[in-house]
């Protein structure tokens, strides 16, 4: 079946089950045999200021992968919370303008690699769906799907991929995965079957050789947009996030959203730094890409001494 | 919260406010019954003056005053736990930001000044370059609140790691941006 069969969408398609639906990205074969895989992309903003790891390491990881990231031309700002908090149309047209532009690549994904996006352009695309396209926008179909990165590259393909490419023994490093909010909630938006007890991540993990402990915060808030205005609370909540992954056994906590990775990195106030990664750091550790390296050295909490203690580095 | 601040009787005058949020939201807080599960997981439970449920039991009582000054129309920061839990399906996080923006149209003093101001400094910098500009963004902000040292440590941190531009990046079509600004307050 072609990949581009995934473009369908029925309203099940909303509750309960994501926009990438593996089986039908590709036919169950050997790591040979998983195509090539051509899908829109939204960085986001944070990708070149306070994400600058994320956005690199997912790169190259897509490139091993045989993932075209294809960025859309003059994207803009998702609005993130602000736009929502204040102004719920202004919220849907930021969202909206950029499905526009997507649609235009006529791709059947668009791919983003933050939660706060990935939120954002499903409410629009819900939106657009249900009302069409908001006034002063050329008229959609939202047909291009918005998928978080993590859903892409946790399909069973890109796995096999992934076993394949592994070169570098990451010690056991004791890890949790750190999903927050917006991956998996409300699940009525994101597709997400399981909001309570995600394990896109840990499917990830599991096969470059890091320990995935069990812990309860999983989903948790780490305060988000309130890092810079309320940041007492916001330091509350990343140590105590924190402090349990320490008492879980965990030596580093691992993310998938850039505010996410900032609030933990900076806000922790507990008497251990613990180091955060983003998962494409790992994985592109784990394949011992070109330019793996690199990016551990932008972190607050410098994860090298945990990696050395491998032999990682 | 105080226990009793949730007792009293749905009179017909109290309707208002919960047509008002189905009118804008398109949720029914008339199906609230109670249960407290969007209390039990919210994120910011230990700081808020009102509970969730607590709020929603306000709005079916009418009580507005009391509803639009809330703190948690501020604290909230939409972890979506309480619209994910609730088992009437209610989308509460969605009703917040509702009330918040009803609030704001209302002319009510935000109970968080800097979180509001932080609101209008991010959306005049996406109204001005299309997407995010960090440095710009919070020399703003400094200036809305003038709190000029507050995390000075964490930005020096960010700034060491290339992590905060000097420039901006701009979108291109900002006229198209600016549009859409205009188009949301010519509502207001």
């Amino acid at each position: 079946m072609s990949r581009t069969a995934s473009n369908e969408s029925t309203p099940d398609a909303r509750q309960g089950r994501s926009d990438f639906d593996p089986s039908r990205a590709w036919d169950e074969g050997g790591a040979e045999d998983v195509p090539t895989l051509d899908v829109s992309y939204f960085p986001g903003c944070s990708g070149h200021s306070t994400g600058r790891e994320y956005e690199q390491s997912a790169r190259i990881v897509c490139a091993a992968l045989e993932i075209q990231l294809h960025e859309i031309e003059d994207w803009s700002c998702c609005g993130a919370t602000s736009a929502h908090a204040t102004d719920e149309e202004l919220a849907v047209a930021l969202g909206a303008r950029n499905l526009c532009l997507a649609e235009a690549q006529g791709l059947a994904h668009v791919v983003t690699p933050c939660a706060a996006c990935f939120s954002r352009l499903k409410h629009a695309q819900a939106h657009i769906e249900e009302h069409g396209s908001p006034l002063g926008l050329p008229d959609v179909t939202g047909s291009a799907r918005v998928v978080h990165l993590l859903d892409l590259l946790a399909d069973p393909g890109r796995l096999l991929m992934l076993e394949r490419l592994r070169s570098t023994d990451l010690g056991a490093l004791a890890v949790v995965p750190y999903y927050g909010c917006l991956i998996t909630r409300p699940p009525a938006i994101t597709g997400s079957g399981s909001p309570e007890n995600p394990t896109s991540m840990d499917l990830i993990l599991e096969r470059i050789g890091v320990q995935v402990k069990r812990w309860p915060y999983k989903t948790r808030c780490c305060g988000s947009s309130l890092a810079m205005t309320r940041s007492d609370l916001v330091e509350k909540l990343c140590t105590t996030l924190v402090s349990m992954a320490v008492r879980a056994g965990a030596e580093a906590i691992v993310a998938a959203c850039p505010l996410c990775f900032v609030n933990l990195d900076t806000r922790q106030r507990g008497e251990r730094a613990v180091p955060i990664f983003y998962f494409t750091e790992l994985m592109a550790l784990s394949m011992g890409l070109d330019g793996a390296r690199k990016t551990l050295r932008m972190h607050h909490v410098s994860p090298v001494a945990v990696l050395e203690s491998k032999g990682v580095m | 919260m105080a226990p009793d601040e949730t007792r009293g009787e749905i009179t017909p005058g109290s309707q208002r406010l919960l047509s008002l949020i189905r009118n804008r939201s398109g949720v029914d807080l008339g199906q609230c019954f109670q249960c407290r599960k969007c209390s039990a997981g919210c994120t910011m439970a230990l700081e808020v003056e009102t509970l969730p449920h607590a709020l929603v039991r306000l709005v079916q009582l009418g009580q507005e005053d009391e509803v639009l000054g809330s703190n948690l129309l501020w604290l909230c920061v939409s972890c979506q736990s309480c619209s994910s839990r609730c088992p009437n399906s209610i989308d509460l996080a969605r009703v917040v930001d509702t009330l918040r923006q009803l609030s704001l149209e209302a002319g009510v003093q935000p109970s968080e000044p800097e979180i509001a101001a932080f609101h209008e400094v991010v959306l005049e910098t996406i109204c001005r370059h299309g997407r995010m500009y960090e440095l710009g963004m919070i020399a703003r902000l400094k200036m809305k609140t003038g709190e000029y040292t507050k995390d000075a440590g964490v930005g020096m941190s960010l700034f060491r790691h290339g992590k905060l531009r000097l420039l901006a990046s701009n979108v291109r079509d900002r006229e198209q941006i600016a549009a859409l600004f205009d188009r949301g307050r010519t509502r207001e």
